[in-house]
């Protein structure tokens, strides 16, 4: 046990009082356990941002059944589930083009998010070049011009795709596992804070950004480790396996 | 350049509200004007924040954007075509929220936080622990700010006289005062209540905070503290309730387990209570060696600390004593050192100094509420002494475009304007004042100890509000050599004068009435350069109020003295009986009904009594026997009036100096005055030409005296004014500005 403060006889004060307690039959000593110290880790904005999308995409799925409030909110979730249980038709049928929007908007943001980290790699790559050196000077200003246009524009033949795509995987989230019942509230996502490693590899230092094709772009966001086919379906098309999956599990 | 907040919630309790308020308040200080934006913008508080949809900032300007919870403004923050900066509040750790909907938001904010890392040229935690979780989130140019906080708001007297009563009773009494939420640990201090209560049988523990009554958090606490005796939830406070609520504690307690800084934390430091703090996060620093932090939950030990610090006065002096020097580091002094560091690193630094002559025709603005064709004391003083003073300064008056002081609404087309060959620059008032939700708020916030918000959000109603005049007054203020500002009351010399302190002279025109009890109102009496008061009285007034006040200079006013003829105003409206006479704005706030009320009681006693002919604006009934009202009457009509009454009555109890009773004096009429107005008995017994009243029986009294002896008391009247000529008036404020203008030419 630790007192801080300037104004406060600590020690002396600590010893009177756990003579008290041991006059008292107390223990002065007990197992306490520490709370975490230290600031919160960064949350990478673009990750975090992908998989909240992707988390509620679709808004024909169920909220997680919860409530704040003790009594009474027991009432509240089983007329929840009541209703979705009995209503879950007409919610597909009434946010089935909401649904199809989100997919589109959660495909555009992978693909834009990926461009940027793209983008910020080679703008660090370009930054992280040597000075050139004094003879440059020589070199006629348009010559210049030219080549420094040359090395900002993608090159994105030059740099093989399989790079590109090993880059994306440590910035953008793993996929998720196909689920077994679609239809069962999700349970709440991990916040993406320290407990999660997918912010562990977004801060890493990054390596030197390779380009990519216009290919791996479009893949990025769901450019898995493992097969296309285990990535979540959602993923890939805006909306109509969704829409199987619902029906099926109808 | 502007330097606007941007504000995810404006509403009262909020402390990110009050911070952006508090730098608000610094940023005037520091002669940048600015407003607040605000997602969410509480009821009756539109005076002050604006929607953020309204936010159009100038290419130039600097958006600081107060960051917590995850907000859609920070997405906004960084697509505004300006300059940009962060205001880090913290974010509770996720972890105390697992499983729950909150979890989502709180990371939400972090990862928005991050986003705007490369958008934002300056960041300010108002710690250093968020300083530190700035720079970890990817910010460079990270500074430290605290927030700050005014100790004379949590002295005994601000306290709630009732609740302080209904708290009275035996001790210890431990406080935790926050949100009851999750991670502030409310069980804890239910865990050392009941350890104190083994030493303490008669101890209480008070909770205050804002609380959900259905959660399953705060159940779960009713229920823990069911088995025990003491224990009140509070709820939700008042300003002066929570001071009555720090001021019945004997130990302040915080059990959190995650502060970004600790509000709660210097707030009792400021009402003298001891501080028992668990050392989370930013506490350590927040305490700075003062109160008392732990570090293990051990409640045993902690109860018989608790106990210590209620009775022991040998440990609990010095614990107080040092909390109170700690809260030199969150005063506003201290924390715009700290504010002025950081903006200048995205400021542009201002153009060195050069020494230079002093102008023989400075260039001076007049600053005022209305000005033109308008009814009212302090602004028709303005107009003369701007007539007065145009000869010897290149004089530019700026205004509103109001006519109207109850509604403010524009009546003078705005832009440039000369009145009586003076040069008025006019600004349009934004807002239209709603009378009566203006009277509704006045009940609530007079005479009581109120937060800064509420004294602010008065101002703001009270109006008028200019933002254009408070651009011109911050941008072009090299434009002026000095600033003479006329009447302490209304917004314009609220938030304009703070903006060009350092070479202004306020007449503040104090009236000793509810709102100058107001906190807003110190930087109006202790920033300008010089106060010019007209009265000793008046002088008297602000030494008992701001001890701490500019130097003051009791300067009056000149009084004119043109030819009237009584008996002409007498034909030309008609009047054949003996008359008492009050000019001025029509209205209850000038004691105008109690003077109805008692002119028709002296009708219905005395059958000879003199009728009352009133002129001036008005938005009232002016009826009852004998009663005239006349209107707006011109000049030459006023001294006429004057010299063909009876008498003058002044009704008004808030004066700081009454020019119709020196007009009426340079007719050779005495006067009748309302004798709880110490400026107006002070007029009365210095010149010897009138008598003040107090009640109806000395109404009458003062009427029978002062006919009795009218002759006379004129004649000492007549003799008073002579004594104060326009040309010493004039040689006072032309030495006061004088000194302004040396000083800017070293």
């Amino acid at each position: 046990m630790k007192l801080l403060g300037r104004d406060i006889p600590a020690r002396e004060l600590i010893a009177r009082i756990e003579e008290r307690l041991r006059t008292r039959g107390l223990p002065t000593s007990e197992e306490v356990e520490l709370p975490a110290e230290g600031v919160e880790p960064r949350v990478e904005p673009l990750t975090f941002n992908l998989h909240a999308l992707e988390e509620y995409a679709d808004a024909t799925r169920a909220l997680p059944l919860h409530t704040h409030r003790g009594g009474v909110g027991q009432v509240v979730l089983l007329a929840k589930w009541a209703f979705r249980k009995s209503c879950q038709v007409f919610i597909n049928e009434a946010l089935g083009r909401q649904r199809v929007f989100n997919g589109h908007v959660r495909d555009s943001y992978a693909q834009l998010s990926a461009e940027v980290l793209r983008l910020r790699r080679e703008v660090e790559a370009l930054r992280a070049r040597p000075v050139p050196a004094a003879s440059d000077a020589a070199v006629p200003q348009q010559a210049r011009a030219e080549r420094r246009e040359h090395e900002a524009a993608p090159s994105a033949v030059a740099r093989p795709a399989t790079e590109a795509a090993t880059m994306v995987d440590t910035v953008l989230p793993k996929p998720r596992a196909p689920q077994a019942h679609p239809r069962k509230p999700a349970r709440p996502k991990q916040p993406v804070g320290a407990a999660s490693p997918d912010v562990e590899s977004t801060s890493a230092p990054r390596a030197p950004a390779p380009s990519k094709t216009a290919r791996a772009k479009k893949a990025a966001p769901s450019a898995p480790a493992q097969p296309a086919a285990e990535a979540s379906p959602r993923r890939n098309v805006s909306g109509s396996k969704k829409k199987r999956r619902n029906k099926k599990s109808r | 350049m502007a330097i606007h907040q941007l504000i995810p919630s404006f509403v009262p309790g909020d402390a990110t509200g009050q911070a952006a308020l508090h730098l608000q308040l610094l940023l005037r200080r520091m002669g940048h004007a600015g407003a607040l934006y605000a997602d969410e913008v509480g009821p009756g508080l539109e005076g002050l924040a604006s929607p953020a949809s309204a936010l159009r900032p100038a290419p130039g300007d600097l958006v600081l954007y107060h960051h917590g919870i995850a907000s859609p403004l920070s997405s906004r923050l960084m697509h505004l075509p300006c300059r940009r900066g962060v205001v880090f509040h913290n974010i509770s750790p996720a972890r105390f929220y697992e499983g729950l909907p909150l979890a989502d938001a709180l990371v939400a904010g972090r990862a928005q936080l991050a986003a705007m890392a490369p958008f934002a040229e300056v960041a300010i935690g108002v710690s250093d622990f968020n300083a530190a979780e700035l720079r970890v989130a990817g910010y460079r140019n990270v500074h430290t700010v605290p927030l700050f906080i005014e100790p004379e708001r949590f002295s005994r007297a601000s306290a709630d006289a009732k609740l302080l009563q209904r708290l009275e009773g035996p001790g210890p009494v431990l406080l935790g005062v926050s949100r009851v939420m999750p991670h502030k640990r409310f069980e804890d201090l239910l865990a050392l209540h009941r350890e104190v209560l083994r030493l303490r049988p008669q101890a209480r523990l008070l909770m205050v905070g804002g609380y959900e009554p259905g959660s399953r958090y705060f159940r779960m606490l009713q229920r823990e503290a069911r088995g025990l005796r003491g224990v009140s939830f509070l709820g939700r406070l008042s300003h002066a309730q929570l001071v009555a609520a720090y001021r019945s504690a004997s130990v302040y307690v915080s059990m959190s387990e995650h502060e970004g800084f600790g509000v709660p934390l210097i707030e009792a430091m400021a009402a003298e209570v001891p501080v028992l703090a668990y050392a989370a996060a930013a506490v350590p620093e927040t305490l700075g060696g003062a109160g008392v932090a732990f570090d293990q939950k051990r409640f045993a030990f902690l109860a018989e600390l608790a106990v210590d610090l209620s009775e022991d006065p040998a440990l609990r002096g010095p614990v107080i004593a040092g909390q109170t020097r700690r809260l030199e580091h969150f005063s506003a002094p201290s924390v715009q050192t700290a504010f002025t560091k950081a903006l200048e690193t995205v400021l542009p630094r201002p153009a060195p100094k050069k020494p230079g002559k002093v102008p023989e025709r400075p260039r001076v603005a007049l600053v005022v509420q209305r000005y033109g064709e308008v009814t009212g004391g302090a602004e028709k003083l303005a107009a003369q002494m701007a007539e007065h003073l145009a000869p010897h300064w290149d004089l530019t008056v700026l205004t509103t475009c109001a006519k109207n002081h109850l509604e403010w609404d524009n009546a003078f087309p705005p832009g440039p304007d000369v009145v009586d060959g003076i040069k008025v620059l006019r600004f349009p008032s934004t807002r239209v004042r709603n009378i009566r939700g203006f009277n509704g708020l006045s009940r609530q916030v007079f005479d009581k100890s109120n937060e800064r918000l509420r004294e602010e959000q008065w101002v703001a109603e009270q109006g008028p509000m200019c933002p254009g005049l408070l651009h011109h007054l911050a941008t072009e203020r090299d434009a002026y050599d000095g600033y003479l500002f006329f009447t302490y009351l209304y917004a314009p010399t609220v938030w304009g004068l703070p903006l060009v302190a350092d070479r202004a002279l306020l007449v503040p025109t104090t009236h000793d009435e509810a709102p100058i009890r107001f906190g807003v109102y110190r930087d109006v009496f202790e920033r300008p350069r010089a106060l010019l008061c007209l009265t000793p009285e008046e002088h008297t007034l602000i030494e008992k109020l701001f001890p701490h006040h500019a130097p003051t200079r009791v300067v009056g006013v000149g009084v004119d003295r043109p030819r009237a003829d009584g008996a002409r105003f007498k034909e030309k409206h008609g009047i054949h009986r003996h008359y008492l006479l009050y000019i001025g704005r029509q209205e209850p706030g000038k004691g105008v009904p109690e003077l109805l009320e008692y002119h028709q009681a002296l009708k219905e006693r005395f059958e000879d009594a003199p009728d009352l002919v009133l002129a001036g604006d008005t938005n009232m009934a002016l009826s009852g026997e004998g009663v005239r009202y006349l209107g707006r009457i011109d000049e030459q009509d006023k001294h006429d009036a004057l010299a063909g009454a009876l008498a003058v009555v002044v009704p008004s109890r808030y004066e700081s100096l009454s020019l119709l009773t020196l007009e009426s004096f340079a007719q050779g009429t005495p006067v009748l005055v309302n004798g709880r107005s110490d400026v107006l008995v002070g007029q009365v017994e210095r010149s010897g030409a009138g008598r003040a009243y107090t009640d109806l029986e000395s109404f009458i009294q003062g009427l029978r005296e002062v006919g009795s002896e009218r002759g006379p008391m004129g004649k000492r009247g007549l003799a008073y004014v002579k004594k104060q000529g326009w040309p010493q008036v004039v040689a006072a404020y032309r030495e006061e500005m004088q000194r302004i203008l040396e000083e800017k030419r070293q």
